[in-house]
């Protein structure tokens, strides 16, 4: 019998609601472990690639509120509304997000990074960062510069993500993510597959994850005893 | 690309109306989505 669960987590950096769900399951696999006490199985993750937006420039000379009103032709008092609400939500979730100083951007060149640092060992620890540095910090994502400023700050090879982002290294394991998550009838994200055998779908809360985690260890522990 | 036949089956786990981004359109969920959200969760007591 494996002792561990494997959780792969479709997300872009530019989603609301992936950052959101993130902080969601971690509460709700914290919980499933605490539950499951000295026989828990390790919850090992990883995240993959999903670009909701892939014809955002790398550059947008305005706000959140700007992007949207002007690419996607939305009332800016309904952005401005919508825009509220997720940050409420956020807050609920123990995030600051701040739209305010938001930079809009395209997020393959982020995505990229996140396969370099899954390489070295460091994927969750950069996929926080550019969240927070995304959501949060006003931080810009899309330029190869500011990206390795945010790798060194996770203890990566500033000079060696730069070559490789400027190379396009990984852009063939970003495209085949997007392939994966096709096959795998991915219509929005967050999305997450656990053990390669059940979906999740969206923001769940936090009690829902643990629960999920719970169902799936059991039908395992009873297969493995039959 | 794999073919329809190829693809993985997923049982699908959790509630069905969780929020979630979806496609170009959707960087930021409508405000329908958004209030159902809060609605429901404020309905459980969440």
């Amino acid at each position: 019998m494996s002792e561990s669960i494997k959780i792969d987590i479709w997300s872009d950096i530019a989603c609301p609601w992936c950052y959101i769900g993130k902080r969601k399951f971690e509460t709700g696999a914290a919980a499933f472990a605490e539950q499951s006490g000295d026989g828990a199985p390790d919850v090992i993750v990883e995240y993959h690639s999903y670009e909701l937006s892939p014809d955002t420039p790398v550059d947008f000379d305005g706000d959140e509120i700007d992007f949207l009103a002007t690419h996607k032709g939305m009332p800016a008092e309904q952005v401005r509304g919508m825009l509220e609400h997720v940050t409420g939500v956020a807050k609920a979730a123990g995030l600051d997000y701040n739209f305010d100083i938001l930079k809009h951007t395209n997020t393959v060149k982020a995505h990229q990074l996140l396969h370099y640092a899954k390489a070295r060992g460091k994927q969750i620890e950069a996929t926080e960062r550019l969240l927070a540095a995304y959501f949060t910090e006003g931080r810009h994502v899309g330029r190869v510069e500011d990206l390795a400023d945010l790798a060194a700050e996770v203890g990566l090879d500033r000079a060696d993500v730069l070559r490789s982002l400027q190379s396009d290294e990984f852009l063939s394991d970003v495209r085949a993510d997007q392939a994966l998550a096709q096959e795998y009838g991915v219509q929005g994200v967050p999305f997450f597959v656990i053990d390669g055998k059940y979906g999740v779908s969206g923001a769940q809360e936090a009690a829902t994850f643990a629960q999920v985690l719970e169902q799936v260890w059991a039908e395992r522990t009873e297969a493995a005893t039959v | 690309m794999s073919d329809e036949s190829s693809r993985p089956r997923l049982t699908l786990l959790g509630e069905t109306d969780a929020v979630s981004c979806e496609g170009d359109s959707c960087a930021i969920p409508s405000l329908a989505v958004v209030t159902a959200a809060v609605e429901k969760a404020f309905r459980s007591g969440r």
